[in-house]
């Protein structure tokens, strides 16, 4: 999705790599989750509709539904913290880079 | 000249579609009709505390929303922890408190689908749009949007839809706050809706951003309070057994063990059930009026923070709700005291989780939840309202009738006068739609919210190739054809219209009409090659600079 320019700044490169190669894998693996869930609805009811236990009322579709919520909000938490500790400290320089220099470089 | 008049063809296709919505959706068939009842003492006694508290909170805010970046986005100074709590509020709509709950209780597991796709969607709004939709806009979703794209066609076409998506989603919250007060406050629909619109317009028009956050914030943490209040009384029943109190569900539900497996409300249609989660997931990355809430902090990091607590905070409640919707049958179903002489639940599909606070916590707790439901809908329809104006004054009087010229003065004014055109009009829909879902209304927002704003916000991000002329032509078709499918599915055309079959046989278009919006979009930015295509994809390095570090951001948000 994202295309490659001819930035001259490095530390711009870097920063928007990094940030592809979390936010895409993770977004596509959430996406992916969300199919898995939609999947146990409709073609795979059957697997679904299983209980976890045998005799037991829960269903395969209501645990999943429940881990995909958690796993969610775990990527939510991660990414946040990823971002806070890793990111914006490249973010920073790469602006106090471009400042220095009256404007975006690279473009 | 040119662009006013396509301004007003825009306007007016999105007015038509809706008026065509709108005079189709009256005198649709009651499901569920709701009962005037007693006068609950404690609900309206708890419920003006919330009134009183909050407009006080308007009058301290009011002194300090001289500006219209006060009006619009609080001057960015919402901590992300405040915003989190505002978005969560904003989100955490009647739709999802009643909506949801109701088609659990009667449909079973199903319903859940609307609530953890709406979990992922979050999650995906904040790694892929939260930082760059601060770093790009200032006051509204079509700011990024219209970004690098020239002329006003673009800001018209947006502005168009997110009214048309806010309209739809307040259609929602109204009828909910309506049905609520007649069933709890023993006052009349009409009187109930008036009043919910009257305090929307005091708290949006003489408080702006910062009442409106306030209220949402308040909300949010008596409706968690609440929520989990509820959630843990019912598995207390059951020795704090989920599988007890699903057994005991299952026990007594007509539909017994199907209730906790899919195809009580989807049939495991394929194509109903991604259409479904298609819609919840990604039409939430399309709400101007969520989307709005990320200008009231400080920077782009400010943004993450507030979506990754809002996300943390929601998954809670969702987990309250599935506990709420599929454990009320439990203590709720064929009991007398909830159900009416003809045999049906006393209010309607929406009332469940009311009903529960009652069993539950008595009078009090219910006095308490019902109130909390109505500060709910306050919430939520003064947030939408403040979008609606921000689109009316700022992307269309400011931008494309003045071309960026206006009296700040002027603007803010025009801003309050569309707050007023709201109230009133909320009213009207509310009469008109009373009969309706507030689920399936909230969802068609959401679908045009999928369908049109999320391509458009994604493309105009990431792809330079998009062209003004893609995102007009493209974006246009789509919500046309968006807008004809909503008419022509089951909801619409058969339950309103009363034809004997749909001609659309799925919920909700998004399956069919995002792709669309997509393959539209860049097929007509692909095939344009004037001089102003290439101007506006020359300008898309200097964007992505922007959106990736916030270079330039912070200057335009000092408001």
């Amino acid at each position: 999705m994202i295309e490659n320019h001819s930035h001259e700044n490095e530390k711009f490169h870097r920063l928007v790599q990094m940030r592809a190669r979390v936010i895409w894998p993770l977004s596509t693996f959430l996406v992916m989750a969300l199919a898995g869930n939609l999947y146990l609805m409709s073609s795979g009811a059957a697997l679904g509709s299983t209980t976890v236990f045998k005799g037991g009322t829960i269903t395969i579709a209501i645990v999943y539904s429940i881990c995909l919520v958690f796993f969610g909000a775990f990527i939510a938490g991660f990414y946040v913290w990823w971002a806070n500790t890793k990111l914006d400290p490249l973010m920073k320089q790469v602006r106090e880079q471009a400042e220095k220099s009256g404007g975006r470089k690279g473009a | 000249m040119h662009n006013f008049i396509k301004c007003l063809g825009y306007i007016g296709l999105a007015m038509l579609s809706l008026f065509a919505v709108s005079i189709s959706a009256y005198g649709a068939s009651i499901e569920g009709s709701v009962e005037k009842q007693e006068t609950n003492i404690y609900a309206i006694s708890i419920f003006l505390i919330f009134a009183l508290s909050t407009l006080g909170i308007t009058w301290w805010a009011a002194r300090r929303t001289k500006t219209k970046e006060a009006f619009y986005t609080a001057s960015g100074g919402v901590t992300p922890m405040q915003n989190a709590l505002a978005i969560a509020g904003d989100f955490m709509s009647a739709a999802t408190l009643l909506g949801i709950t109701g088609l659990m209780f009667f449909r079973g597991y199903d319903g859940y689908i609307l609530s953890f796709s709406i979990v992922v969607g979050w999650a995906i709004m904040l790694m892929i749009i939260a930082e760059r939709f601060r770093n790009l806009g200032r006051f509204t979703f079509v700011d990024v949007i219209s970004y690098r794209l020239e002329g006003h066609s673009v800001r018209i076409l947006m502005a168009a839809c997110s009214l048309v998506v806010i309209v739809f989603y307040l259609i929602g919250q109204m009828v909910g706050a309506g049905k609520l007060i007649q069933l709890l406050f023993g006052l009349d629909y009409i009187y109930a809706i008036i009043i919910v619109s009257a305090l929307m317009v005091l708290y949006v028009t003489f408080g702006g951003m910062i009442a409106t956050t306030w209220v949402q914030m308040i909300k949010a943490v008596l409706l968690l309070g609440g929520g989990a209040f509820i959630a843990f009384a019912l598995l207390a029943k059951f020795n704090f057994s989920f599988s007890e109190m699903l057994q005991a569900s299952v026990n007594v539900h007509p539909k017994g063990q199907a209730l906790l497996e899919p195809g009580g409300w989807l049939k495991k249609s394929s194509l109903n059930v991604w259409t479904v989660g298609l819609t919840m997931c990604f039409g939430i990355l399309g709400l101007p009026h969520v989307l709005m809430r990320f200008f009231t902090v400080k920077d782009a990091a400010g943004a993450r923070k507030s979506v990754a607590y809002a996300t943390l905070i929601m998954a809670l409640f969702y987990i309250f709700i599935l506990i709420i919707g599929l454990g009320a049958v439990a203590i709720l179903w064929g009991n007398p005291d909830y159900y009416d002489a003809s045999g049906n639940i006393i209010g309607g599909s929406n009332m469940v989780a009311l009903h529960a606070a009652k069993s539950l916590g008595g009078d009090l707790f219910l006095g308490f939840m019902s109130a909390v439901a109505f500060a709910t809908i306050l919430a939520v329809v003064a947030g939408l309202t403040l979008a609606a104006s921000a689109a009316i004054a700022h992307d269309l009087y400011a931008v494309v009738i003045k071309d960026g010229k206006a009296d700040p003065k002027t603007e803010l004014r025009i801003s309050k006068i569309s707050v007023l055109v709201i109230g009133a009009l909320s009213i009207v829909l509310g009469v008109v739609f009373e009969t309706q879902n507030i689920a399936v209304i909230t969802a068609f927002a959401l679908a045009i919210a999928a369908s049109v704003n999320f391509p458009l916000l994604l493309l105009s991000m990431y792809w330079r190739g998009l062209t003004s002329r893609g995102a007009v032509i493209g974006g246009t078709m789509t919500f046309v054809l968006t807008i004809i499918i909503i008419i022509f599915s089951d909801n619409i055309w058969v339950m309103v219209l009363g034809n004997e079959k749909a001609i659309f046989p799925y919920i909700y278009p998004t399956i069919f009409t995002m792709p669309a919006g997509f393959v539209l979009m860049w097929f007509f930015s692909t095939t344009d090659k004037s001089a102003k295509a290439n101007l506006e994809k020359s300008r898309f390095n200097e964007q992505f600079f922007r959106s990736e570090t916030g270079y330039g951001a912070d200057k335009a948000s000092k408001h």
